[in-house]
This record gives C-alpha cells, structure tokens and sequence, in this order.
C-alpha cells in the first residue's frame, strides 16, 4: 500500500472520531510525507499545511492519530509532525501566461526552415554532443567559434577518422549561430556538392549564380575538404570563396580525414589558408565517450539501459556510427519481441551482430598467429589445454575474435581449438564479451589485436 | 477576567485583529477573536489558519481570564459604542460589556480550542522603519497576481542581499516590480515568498517605529512585530520565478516623460481602450511621444507627449502596445514629477524608472501586436 492510500484510509477512519468541522479545517489539510520502519516500529513524518494547523494537530489529535495510524499500518507507530506544502506536487500550469517569464518564442516554424535552407542535420546540436578526452578541444573550438563567430578561430579546420563526431560538431555551430539570429545565412555541404554546384554553374552558364550562393554567407560548413583536392576549377572557387567569406567576417568551418598538410594535391594557397586557423582533429572515442554515446542515443530512442548494459556496448562496439545501428536494432528487437532491454537480451544480440560492419578476411591461422604475437605466447599454448590464465585468456579472446569476427560456426571454432566442445566456446566468448565492458586491458589487447587483424 | 479600558484603544485593536477572522470558516472558533487578560494586559487574537494577529493594549485588571467571542459581533458592537471607559468582564461562556447608559452580554466560547499563535519573536531576523518598508510595499503589492493557479505568483519575495538590503519583488507575469530597501540585519535567513494578504495588513497600520521580523523557516512561518501588534503568516511554498533573468541590462531608447500628462494621455486612451483588450499604443517618432487607442465601436483617440530622448538611445522611432491598466498603476506608484522609460523593441519589457528613487524599478510586458 502506498502512503498516500494508507493516509486516505486512516483519514476515513479518523472522520468518524472528529467532528466534521476540524475535519475539514485541520485534518484534510494533512499527508504523509515519509514512513520508515526501525525495530518493528513505524515513524511516520505528516506533513501539515501550516504552522497553525500542525499546531492544533499536534496538541488535539496527535494520540488519535497515532492509534489509527497503528492500527492501519497493523504495527505501533510513532507520529513526527512538520510543515510543508500539501497540495499533490503542482503541475506546471501552463494555461496561465506570463509573457514575462516565457522564453521568447522564436517562431519554429521560421527556425526548421532556416536549418533546411542552410542544409542542417536536424539532430546535431550541441546538446547531443558528448565531450570526453579524445574531442575536448574540437568541442572548445567549435563552442568558441559559435559565441564570436568569424573572429575566434577563422577557419576552424576539424579532422579525424570516420564517424568520430567531426559533421555533428560543425552542424552543431550552425544551430547556436540560428538559434541568436534566424536570419543568420549558413551553408553546410560536401566537398562534393560544391564541386557538383560548380560543374553545374559551368555546363549551364550561371557561375555567377553559384558565387552568390556560397560568397554572401554569415558561416560556410563544407564536409570532407579533402574530395575538392585536385579538383583544379573547383580549387580556385573554393579559394575566392574562401577569402570572400572571411573577409566579410564570415566563418568557414571544413572538415577532413587528414590535416591539411596530408591532403595531397591541395593547392599551396589553400593549404596555408586552413593552416592559418584552427587545426583540430577528434580520435576514435574511449571507452568512456561512447558509453555517453550509448546513453545520448539510447535516451533518445526512449531505450531505458543499465550501466552494465550500457558498458556492454560500448565495451564490444567502437565507433559511434556503429553504436547507433546497434541501438536501432536493439530497439527494434526490444519492440518486436516486447521485450526489456536486460543485459542478458543485449548481450545475445551484441553476439549475433558483433563487428557486423567490418569483416575481418583474415583465415583462422592467420589469427592465431597474430594473437601469439600480441601476447607473445606459442600457438601449442594458446590451442593447448593449460589452464593457466596467461594462455586461458588469451584462448578466450581467440574464441571471441573467431566467433564475432569472422563469424565462424562454434562448431568449428571448437575444432580450431584443439577440439573443444561448442559450450566451451560460447563460455569463452560470454566471458570475453563481459570483460570488454569492464577490464580496460582486455578492451586495449582486443583493440591492439582488431588492429593488426585489419592491418 | 474583570477590566477597565480605554474604548479607543479597544476600538483600534479590535479592528486590526478582527479583519483576520474569517466568518466562512467550518469551525466556529476561528471566527472568534480571543480576549486574554495577563497582568495589566489585554491580549486579542485571531486566526484563519493562514495567518494571525494578535495585539495586546494596557487595561486596568481586576481578575485575569480568557474568553473568546464572534469576531463580527464585538466589533460591530464595539464599533458603535461611544464615551471613554469600558468594562469588560467574563462569567463562564459570556463577555459582559459595561460602559456609560449602556449593557451587553455576548455569548462566546471556552478558548480551550482557540488556535495558538506568536505572540512575539524568538530570533529577529532583520528589522526596518515601518515607513520604508510601507513605502516599499505601496510600490510592488500592486503587481503581484490574484490568480490562485500559480501560487507562487500571489505571493512577495523577500530576499536578503549583502550588505543589508532586502530586495522585494512582486509579479504576475507580466509585470514586475521590484524595490530595493536597507534594513537592520540579524539572524541570517533565506528568500521567502510571503503572501499579500498578510502585507496589505501592514500597509494599515501606523506609527513611525520600527517593524522587526522572524523568518521561521521550519514552521514554514514569518512573524512581524510592529509595537504592541504581533503578525504571522504562513510562507508559500514553491519556487520564485528567476525575476534577475529577465530584467533587461541595456537600452535601445530611452525617454524622459512627465508624469502627470503621461496620466492624463493614458487615462484619456483608456475610454477607447477597454474593449480592444485594454490596449494603449505608444508611438515614438520625432523626439515625440504619441500615445493612440482605437476601438471598432467607439472610435479613436490620440494624444502627443512632450518627451525627451536619452542620448544614448540607439533607436529613435518606437511603437509599442501596454495594457492602461498597468500603465494607470505605475504611474501612481511613482511619486516623482518625471519618470523614465527604457525600451529593447517593441516585444520585449519596457522599464519604468522613478529618476528619484534609483532602488526601485517596475517591468511591463507589452502586448503582442499582430
């Protein structure tokens, strides 16, 4: 039984004893605030609506209520008495206006439009950006630039490896920079896109329409700078563009896979431009971060995860773009099959989907032998019956990489090592899979070891 | 109880604690005043369970005793009393009230459940001339809102700044008022939001001392002592809206106006305004203030305001819409001959400023114009 129900039924109770009138005057005017149970005995904390009422409670009713209460709660019961508010917690009542206090309404409908126009991912926003070690500055960087646009860093130049959060950081300046002016003209594409605009003004004769696009913007995002490099035509608008932008106090913001000094065949001018702003590069996300990830995008999905789950996979997924098709398809297991999303659930389908992105075409020997290298161990070892942890381990992640990455029958992973019977298996890859959420060395040899694999 | 009193004193006391006695309450003892003879003592009471009075006027007693009476009754009774002395005495369940040519006998109750209320203050959280704090509240209780649904609203913050301000603010959410006054501090205490009813209570009495207060945040409780007359009020529970936000910093236009021909021009607008939701236009253009209201039914009406504009102003032309009524509202809250108004565009609050009391400012929101 809840509090409020017991307070209602003692209330009921209590009617009979007093009369109508201090009922409604002193009694109504009363809730349960809190009950505990130390040594066989309730303490019951009532809460009164004021000081007054508490008061006469107190000196009238207090023996009265403590019986009832008692008898109710079938257990002796010591009553505390206080004063707070006891309306049921307030809804927010949003019929009154108060203009003063409203947030400005910024018309919406003009807010979508203008991240439509400027070719905004609706979702990259600053909120869902999660900030850890590896993207601490680009995160800084980025923020400074929407706070003094074109003035703090001009061009704030962002480069790392894919699916690391380099276009969401860039569209995320573009909402803050509408979110202070809806009127504010920002551009955010390809590399490609530009290019194709300009080929297009070509063919069709309106270059001029072209520059007007790109030349009269508060902010240009240009995504994958990389793909304009030797791109000769496209080269050169891109760098009148450039200095037409900035000189009229635009920003430019571009993002790449590699600094500007690795991009080859990029025109010198060019180069020494985007060498003359920021540099930023974001690395893979840590364990860390992509916990935050799971949690941001798990949140968004209404997804309800634990901890363990949560490190479950971030433990055994590591880039965000593959976190999310995970998620996707962890909520749409969990809705079809209704579901909770356990840790147990999670982890049957982390088994069946593991490192489904990338296949490893590497042979089995191939992996074994890696796997020697990287714990420096002998393969009779490593394929042997020692139980010792220093070669068990070792087998362990070996039945994990071959089950979740080349995607072999247990069967055969058995075989493989040394005959081993498929329950082994499944043990060894269960146990690999749970430490990844945990023990930060088995999380760095997996890494090390995918890497050689993939290398 | 047996006394002797002064019937003028009588008369004061019992009006002060019976405007707290509520005749609708269910339980008929909080409809009573209590009367309670100590010492030389007489002490009056009452509550509504909100809030209490009680207030205490030196008798000549001849036996100490309490009784309490219908509130309603022994005012309208000793209301309509004249001469100086009266007698007051007790046997049992009645008041008897003996003055010049004149007898009565009130049936009241045994005060066993009277209500217990302060009576005085443990702890004097902060205390300030009862003009100032009269002054203060006559500039803010007009703004706050009697709209029960946001509870929060109905209710006047009190918040301690350093260095012995207290800071008063009252709203409705769409305007604001908020008065800055220094006080006496003592025991530290926390923002409380108190609510009006108890203030207005202040706003009548007089006399030229000083009023302490007690912030009981425990009991949920505030206690203020003015004399011989000793409040409390319940406080609201709840969260202040974060007024400091939305106070505006800067100016795009400002203007100097005097104030008697801005009351004239609103009040002169407002004919026209009352059935086009209250509405008054001002229009800023020229170094020129005009202040225009129209109406589909009645017609229109427009009158031009002498007006000075700040130097500063980065925006010379204005138009924007007020409400008359809380234009007719803060032109009586500010006393002085000119008041200032500063301007963000013509949908953020307009500032009200009195140029001779720099502690005190009030926010209108405009109405949205469409």
């Amino acid at each position: 039984m809840d509090k409020s129900q017991i307070w209602k039924n003692t209330l009921e109770i209590l009617k009979l004893s007093v009369s109508r009138a201090s009922y409604a005057t002193y009694l109504i005017h009363t809730k349960i605030n809190d009950i505990k149970e130390i040594n066989n005995r309730f303490i019951t904390e009532i809460v009164c609506g004021s000081f007054y009422i508490k008061n006469q409670i107190e000196q009238r009713y207090q023996g009265l209520i403590q019986d009832t209460l008692s008898k109710v709660l079938d257990k002796p019961t010591d009553i505390i008495f206080a004063v707070g508010s006891v309306a049921d917690p307030i809804k927010k009542n949003t019929d009154v206006p108060s203009p003063l206090f409203d947030e400005p309404i910024k018309n919406k409908e003009e807010m979508e439009k203008a991240v439509r126009l400027a070719n905004l991912r609706l979702d990259y926003t600053f909120d869902k950006f999660a900030v850890s070690g590896s993207n601490q500055l680009a995160h800084a960087a980025a923020e400074a630039v929407s706070k003094n646009l074109g003035t703090a860093y001009n061009p704030l130049f962002i480069w790392g490896g894919v699916g690391v959060g380099k276009s969401h950081l860039m569209h995320a300046v573009g909402h803050a920079i509408l979110e202070k002016n809806v009127n504010s003209k920002i551009v955010a594409c390809t590399a490609e896109d530009f290019t194709n605009d300009i080929v297009e003004g070509i063919r069709n004769k309106s270059t001029s329409e072209v520059r007007k696009k790109y030349r009269k913007l508060n902010a240009l995002f240009i995504d994958d700078i990389q793909f304009i490099a030797g791109k000769d035509t496209a080269q050169e608008e891109f760098f009148h563009t450039f200095n037409a932008v900035t000189s009229a106090g635009g920003q430019v913001i571009l993002t790449s896979d590699r600094p500007p000094s690795e991009i080859s065949k990029l025109e010198l001018r060019l180069r020494s431009r985007f060498e003359a702003g920021l540099i930023v590069d974001i690395a893979p996300p840590d364990f860390e971060l992509r916990s935050a990830i799971v949690q941001i995008k798990a949140e968004e999905r209404g997804l309800k995860l634990d901890s363990e789950t949560v490190a479950l996979i971030a433990g055994n997924i590591d880039s965000a773009r593959a976190i999310q098709g995970f998620l996707i398809k962890l909520f749409s297991e969990v809705n079809t099959k209704r579901v909770e999303p356990s840790y147990d659930f999670v982890q049957s389908i982390l088994g069946k989907n593991g490192g489904e992105e990338k296949t490893i075409r590497k042979s089995p020997e191939e992996v074994i032998k890696i796997l020697c290298k990287h714990f420096q161990i002998n393969k009779k070892d490593l394929l042997g019956e020692s139980r010792v942890r220093s070669f068990a381990r070792p087998r362990q992640i070996l039945m994990y990489l071959l089950k979740n990455e080349l995607k072999l029958p247990l069967q055969s992973i058995g075989r493989i090592i040394g005959g081993r019977d498929h329950t082994t298996i499944i043990h060894g890859v269960e146990t690999i899979q749970n430490l990844a959420s945990t023990s930060v060395d088995i999380q760095g040899d997996i890494a090390g070891i995918k890497k050689m694999l993939l290398g | 109880m047996k006394i002797e009193l002064d019937l003028n004193n009588f008369k004061k006391a019992i009006t002060t604690v019976s405007r707290v006695t509520s005749s609708k309450q269910q339980l008929p003892i909080l409809g009573n005043i209590l009367l309670k003879v100590e010492k030389s003592k007489l002490v009056l009471q009452a509550t509504n369970l909100e809030s209490s009075v009680s207030v205490s006027i030196p008798v000549k007693s001849e036996k100490e005793g309490e009784i309490a009476v219908p509130g309603r009754i022994l005012l309208d009774v000793v209301l309509s009393l004249f001469g100086d002395n009266l007698h007051l005495s007790s046997e049992k369940e009645h008041l008897k009230i003996e003055s010049y040519k004149f007898k009565s006998e009130i049936l009241g109750m045994n005060t066993t459940d009277f209500p217990k209320i302060p009576d005085k203050i443990k702890k004097e959280s902060f205390s300030v001339p009862l003009d100032q704090l009269k002054n203060a509240l006559e500039k803010v209780l007009f703004a706050v809102s009697n709209d029960e649904s946001r509870p929060v609203l109905t209710g006047i913050l009190f918040e301690p700044q350093d260095n012995n301000n207290l800071v008063i603010v009252g709203t409705d959410g769409f305007r604001l008022s908020r008065k800055k006054i220094s006080i006496k501090k003592g025991e530290n205490f926390d923002r409380v939001i108190i609510p009006k009813s108890i203030l207005y209570e202040i706003l009548k009495i007089e006399g030229d001392g000083e009023v302490s207060f007690e912030v009981r945040k425990n009991d949920g409780q505030v206690v203020f002592v003015f004399e011989e007359t000793v409040f409390s009020s319940r406080i609201i529970d709840g969260e202040y809206p974060p007024y400091q936000k939305i106070i505006p910093e800067g100016y795009n236009l400002k203007t100097f106006v005097d104030r008697d021909d801005l009351s004239k021009s609103v009040k002169l607008a407002s004919v026209f305004s009352r059935d086009s939701g209250n509405g008054v236009k001002f229009q800023i253009k020229n170094n020129k203030l005009q202040i225009i209201a129209e109406s589909s039914n009645s017609g229109k009406q427009e009158t031009e305001v002498e007006i000075k504009l700040d130097e500063k102003s980065v925006e010379k032309d204005l138009t924007i819409l007020f409400n008359y009524k809380f234009l007719e509202d803060i032109l009586k809250a500010i006393k002085s001959d000119d008041i200032e108004i500063e301007f963000n565009g013509q949908d953020k609050a307009g500032k009200f400023l009195d140029p001779k009391d720099p502690d005190f400012l009030h926010l209108i929101m405009p109405i949205k114009a469409n």
